[in-house]
């Protein structure tokens, strides 16, 4: 007690001297008590600065995220069926920061100093910290599918995170003509969104259905031999698209080795796939600053204690959302979200010296799979000789005998989920 | 270690470990989980419903109705069965003690007129107060989102559903669609 007493001195000390080094505006030394520093304004880090402040107004929260608005990939498939626009998936952050007093400042972090505990931003800026978020969600592992690097996704979209390259792909099936081909590939476990791939398939073929080009076909290549929710998937493209969409898993020649972007064209073990639409997504990892803070093991995620998310390689270091590998939780918004929570009140907790209280976690995602048709997969999480593990008896997926009232409920609940979860964060 | 010391030490693991048996995640954060979908405490966006506020007997009530498929529900059967019994009890003391806030709504004057009457006439001996009225059986109705009550009136309507009360079922029998939403409009514009 008495060196955790003080250690938070000294912290305390040098945040004070830092700030007034850098002049912050606003920062008052002695009004804070502590300063936990945010990187990344996503599902995971802005929910972490609200829930931070929430928790102890006390408790300084600068929030570090380089664009204006957040534009979320959950429920950006509607945008590729012709359902939704971008604008209605993007927010911006100044109800964080007139509500709840967290400091938004838009910049990059290029550099994270764990021992001094201070982050450099790409403007040149320093930012002492208590305690760090890192929510940077997910990077792509370029050029892991050959040839499939930046400059190819500007032919072949990813579209897996959502802005540009969600209208490039949008604008390419627009483009394509009746009996086209399109291909999807399919990324290795684990990646953003497990349900996304095929929620994505079926909202394609809607607005090519819808569009008088209902004889195109969907071709998903995966890296997988199964996939989240896969007999509600299977059971809602024969319904809704019969005939439209194919699935090839991996052990059927399905993973994709490589790509020319040019041609459009996509290379597995032992075929070549030439599509009118290209649609790669690449094989995945915690996001760039994650790997460059040393803060990633040898497959590219972040392992955490599960119960207050600090990094196992890093003290003072959280990581939360995409990036970490956080048990049995899927990596979605909702985790991120719910693991945001239990992160915050973690280090609530930690700055006053006292045991992180009991986590309790959910998730619940969605997929819409035509307007009126959504499924779902849903877990209670609880912590268990130190792992997140899913309540025993609970949660899973939707059922597959389900009427098309419910069918059409979770359709609607979905968008619900999405108002819900967005003003939960942003609001 | 002196004795003093290796008392306390017996005496603070004890403590600890009667406090892992017992452990529990605290009221807020088991509820803070929830918001994802019924909004920040519980105040939704529509047509989740809002929970901020109900009785606690109620939330208590249906909580476990989910989790024993007493009463049906898309995925509430799925999350509720993650909780034990002193679980749904802190989820429902959360909830309950949150302030209710109704939500300004956007609504047809003709339709919340209509609703009046059908209230008064059915439905104002058990919603008492235009609905505001709320007790262990009774859930506040005034300020819900009228997406929520056409919902939920459906589901009362709907033989596939099943729903766990044979009273509302019996009322709501005697309404055709319009008359729901109606209600369901006219209980949205109360506050």
């Amino acid at each position: 007690m008495k060196r955790r007493s003080r250690r938070n001195f000294l912290t305390l000390l040098g945040g004070t001297a830092a700030a007034g080094l850098l002049g912050f505006p606003g920062a008052c030394p002695g009004a804070f008590k502590a300063r936990v520093v945010v990187i990344g304004g996503g599902y995971g880090g802005a929910t972490a600065a609200k829930y931070l402040r929430l928790a102890d107004p006390r408790i300084e929260v600068i929030l570090i995220e380089k664009n204006p608005q957040f534009i979320s990939c959950a429920l950006s498939n509607e945008v590729l069926a012709g359902e939704r626009t971008l604008a209605s998936l993007s927010f911006g952050y100044e109800p964080l920061a007139a509500y709840y007093g967290v400091s938004v400042v838009h910049d990059e972090v290029t550099r994270i100093d764990a021992i001094r505990r201070v982050a450099f931003t790409g403007s040149g800026q320093q930012y002492g910290f208590d305690r760090l978020v890192l929510a940077p969600g997910i990077t792509f592992k370029w050029n892991e599918i050959e040839g499939y690097d930046e400059s190819a996704a500007q032919r072949l979209p990813h579209a897996w995170q959502a802005g540009e390259q969600t209208l490039l792909l949008r604008r390419q099936l627009e483009a394509m003509p009746d009996g086209g081909t399109v291909y999807i590939a399919a990324p290795p476990n684990p990646y953003k969104c497990p349900p996304g791939p095929y929620e994505r398939a079926a909202l394609m073929a809607h607005y090519l259905k819808q569009h008088g080009k209902g004889r195109s076909k969907i071709i998903i290549l995966d890296a997988k031999d199964n996939f989240a929710k896969q007999a509600l998937f299977e059971q809602g493209w024969e319904r809704n698209y019969p005939g439209m969409i194919s699935w090839v898993p991996a052990s059927q020649d399905g993973r994709v080795l490589g790509v020319d972007a040019e041609q459009g064209t996509l290379y597995t073990e032992f075929g070549i796939h030439k599509g009118d639409v290209v649609n790669v997504i690449p094989p995945q990892k915690a996001g760039q600053i994650a790997e460059q803070a040393g803060l990633t093991d040898g497959q590219g995620w972040c392992p955490i204690d599960q119960q207050t998310f600090e990094s196992k390689i890093r003290k003072h270091v959280h990581v939360i959302g995409d990036a970490c590998s956080a048990g049995a939780m899927p990596k979605s918004g909702y985790s991120a979200n719910s693991q945001a929570k239990v992160c915050a009140a973690a280090i609530a907790a930690l700055i006053d010296g006292s045991e992180p209280p009991l986590p309790s976690y959910i998730n619940t995602c969605y997929s819409i799979i035509a307007p009126e048709y959504g499924i779902s997969v849903a877990a209670v999480y609880r912590l268990e000789n130190g792992k997140i593990v899913a309540v025993q008896g609970a949660g899973g997926t939707s059922a597959l005998n389900a009427s098309a009232w419910e069918r059409k409920m979770e359709a609607t609940y979905a968008r619900s989920w999405f108002d819900n979860i967005t003003a939960d964060i942003f609001g | 270690m002196t004795s003093h010391r290796l008392l306390s030490l017996i005496l603070t693991l004890g403590l600890f470990n009667l406090a892992a048996v017992c452990a529990q995640p605290s009221h807020r954060m088991l509820g803070d989980a929830c918001a994802g979908c019924h909004g920040t405490r519980g105040h939704s966006a529509s047509p989740m419903p809002i929970i901020a506020g109900l009785p606690e007997a109620y939330l208590k009530q249906t909580l476990r109705d989910f989790k024993s498929g007493k009463r049906p529900s898309t995925i509430m059967g799925r999350l509720a069965s993650g909780y034990d019994d002193a679980e749904i009890d802190a989820l429902a003391s959360f909830f309950a003690s949150q302030v209710w806030i109704s939500p300004p709504q956007e609504l047809d004057p003709k339709l919340v007129k209509r609703g009046k009457r059908i209230h008064r006439d059915g439905c104002s001996a058990c919603h008492k107060d235009n609905g505001r009225f709320q007790d262990d059986k009774v859930p506040r109705l005034a300020g819900q989102w009228r997406g929520y009550l056409e919902i939920l009136l459906e589901e009362y309507r709907l033989s596939e559903r099943r729903m766990p009360d044979l009273f509302m079922t019996i009322a709501v029998s005697q309404l055709d669609e319009d008359d729901l939403k109606a209600l369901a409009s006219f209980y949205a514009s109360q506050r």
